[in-house]
């Protein structure tokens, strides 16, 4: 039943500490709005792991792709045109907001869930015909370091081609992150940054 | 002309749709053209969101995580489920333009809003109401049939492939069939003053198998009327609908990374693109593959072959080869063996040093395995993958359940080689081997 497993996480939670916050968290009360399921605030740490980026340049992905600013993170993968394409447009509009609804500096990273195929090379293209502007970085790697990320995350995947639309719009900074699965509304996602900005 | 094919039988009777809404239907499916997306609040190009990306070539749908992709056959959609009424033509297109379905809910917001006239809205409801028939073509209760199109330009070449994968299909598949069909070639005859449109529809197969280079031509009138083009005896420009068309030797843009790892490799660096009037897609399959591998290069013409050590070369069709005469002494000759057949006697005694690619060096090593010739070894690999293909679809075959089955498609064709469709799902391998002198 699940009342029970969640009352078992609950506990768990208790006796694990931290690490066991986030899933107390997100059995908690979730909002949905236009189909879009918001979670209660989390806390993720980054981990300390290269990133390659478009151009195919090894990033620090704490100090250089993310620095001090505020982040959107979505999931994709290059051959997907199905949901992916869609979660892109939502994409688009926070990057040609952002910039002026959100006084803080934005980033973007759009996070590939298939390391294995999706070289910068491919990133840079797909990036470039969702019209992605230079704060907005698609991202690939090492598939253990991408699947280091995605673990931290909680964005892994047991078959890519089921995956879940899904968005996390925080700051690295303090570790906080709003959860997002499905499709929000721009408006929704410029929101929570106005939020973690004031 | 684009014409879908198995539709016209179905529309002549019953009246409700001409052959050419269906193709405007097919073509706003499959590609989204002419339409417009609406997605929170943006319209875009309809382009990036056709309704075959989340439904699928054959509208039977899926689902991606909690997202439900519905089937919309109209056979689906017409029929009455417990969340939502039957949809009428005017429901339909209510659900295209506002997202609200039969039921008064909302759709989906993964689903985007379509604006579309009246005239489209009718040619993809014409289409989805043909869909059903067009995933059936070819195929039987009790058996399915493969053809092989023959025109008067591959008449010869086709009748032996014909007759080649005939012997190969009966040497795979056991005599009483796969699920209870046997399988069949059917040759597609194209006889001179027949359009392509005619003959198939007289003769409704599930794919075209083997096509031959002098019909490559062809392709993208097959391909755009949804017939799948199987193991043609060419290689795939890999700009090919990538549902529809698989080859078994590796595609131009294959070949093209082969050449150009290969100048990168010998270590050239004055190279000068030499590509006629080719006008077939080959030479920007090779200049991207430059430009992929970091070789710059100089485009030139065979006029101008002199002008480098290496040259990488598209002769234009026909040409006697007086650019031979031309060449630097030290030069080296790239290009695709295919190119130099008939050329090869005279650069040996040119004494040109060359490096030429094999387009089909898979089939060559088939070939060399199995000890038989080339249309033979081709028809016996495409047979093998033809038993996996029919074997994979199960009792439900359909063109979209055959062609599913490339997804996991995998054989061993010769001893280091083996075509992997989940790799490279447009010709299953890059193996492409050199001929150097």
């Amino acid at each position: 039943m699940i009342p029970d497993r969640y009352f078992l996480i609950a506990l768990l939670a208790a006796g694990l500490g931290g690490g066991g916050a986030m899933l107390m968290s997100r059995s908690a009360a979730v909002e949905t709005v236009d189909g879009a399921r918001a979670f209660p605030m989390e806390v993720i740490e980054l981990p300390d792991i290269a990133v390659l980026d478009g151009e195919g340049r090894a990033l620090s992905l704490r100090k250089e792709a993310v620095g001090d600013a505020l982040l959107v993170v979505n999931f994709n993968f290059t051959t997907c045109e199905t949901i992916c394409p869609v979660g892109n447009v939502v994409m688009k509009a926070i990057d040609d907001r952002a910039r002026t609804e959100v006084p803080m500096p934005v980033r973007l990273l759009s996070i590939t869930i298939d390391p294995a195929r999706d070289t910068p090379r491919k990133m840079r293209k797909a990036a470039s015909e969702a019209g992605a502007s230079a704060q907005w970085l698609w991202l690939t790697g090492a598939p253990a370091d991408i699947d280091l990320l995605l673990g931290r995350f909680d964005a892994r995947a047991a078959d890519i081609q089921f995956h879940d639309p899904m968005f996390l719009i925080g700051d690295a900074r303090s570790g906080r992150f709003r959860r997002i699965v499905g499709l929000p509304k721009p408006e929704r996602v410029l929101e929570e940054l106005r939020g973690f900005a004031s | 002309m684009r014409c879908a094919f198995a539709a016209l039988g179905f529309f002549a009777a019953s009246g409700a749709a001409t052959a050419n809404e269906v193709d405007a239907g097919r073509a706003i499916f499959e590609t989204g053209v002419g339409v417009t997306a609406r997605i929170m609040g943006m319209d875009l190009p309809g382009t990036g969101f056709a309704c075959r990306r989340c439904h699928g070539l054959d509208g039977a749908g899926g689902r991606e995580g909690a997202t439900v992709m519905p089937a919309i056959g109209w056979d689906k959609l017409a029929a009455p489920v417990a969340s939502r009424p039957a949809y009428t033509p005017e429901l339909f297109r209510k659900a295209l333009e506002t997202g609200i379905s039969p039921s008064g809910r909302a759709l989906d917001a993964a689903m985007p809003r379509y604006r579309l006239d009246g005239a489209q809205a009718d040619a993809l409801m014409a289409y989805l109401m043909a869909l059903p028939a067009i995933e059936r073509r070819g195929i039987e209760a009790d058996a399915v049939h493969l053809g092989v199109l023959s025109t008067p330009r591959s008449q010869a070449l086709a009748s032996a492939y014909a007759r080649a994968l005939e012997r190969a299909l009966a040497e795979r598949i056991p005599a009483h069939g796969i699920f209870g069909r046997t399988v069949k070639v059917r040759p597609v005859g194209v006889a001179a003053g027949t359009d392509l449109k005619t003959a198939v529809e007289r003769s409704p197969v599930v794919a075209m198998i083997g096509l031959a280079p002098a019909d490559s031509g062809l392709i993208a009138d097959l391909l755009g009327d949804g017939m799948p083009v199987l193991f043609p005896l060419f290689p795939l420009a890999g700009t090919e609908d990538r549902d529809l068309a698989h080859g078994l030797m590796a595609d131009w843009p294959a070949v093209a990374d082969a050449i150009a790892l290969r100048i990168k490799a010998d270590g050239r660096s004055d190279i000068i693109l030499a590509a006629g009037d080719a006008g077939d897609g080959r030479l920007a399959a090779l200049a991207a593959a430059l430009t992929r591998a970091g070789v710059s290069y100089r485009l030139g013409d065979d006029l101008s072959v002199g002008m480098a050590s290496a040259v990488l070369l598209l002769p234009r069709p026909g040409a006697a080869g007086a650019w031979i005469t031309r060449l630097r002494r030290d030069a080296v000759l790239y290009g695709m063996a295919e190119d130099f057949v008939a050329l090869r006697v005279r650069l040996n005694g040119a004494g040109i040093r060359y490096r030429l690619a094999v387009q089909g060096t898979s089939v060559a090593s088939m070939a060399a395995t199995a000890q038989l010739g080339a249309l033979e070894a081709h028809a016996l690999m495409a047979a093998d993958l033809l038993h996996g293909l029919l074997l994979s679809a199960g009792r439900d075959l359909r063109r979209a359940t055959l062609l599913a089955g490339f997804r996991n498609l995998r054989r061993q064709a010769a001893p280091n080689l083996f075509l992997d469709y989940a790799t490279h799902p447009s010709s299953g391998t890059a193996a492409v081997e050199f001929i150097v002198e």
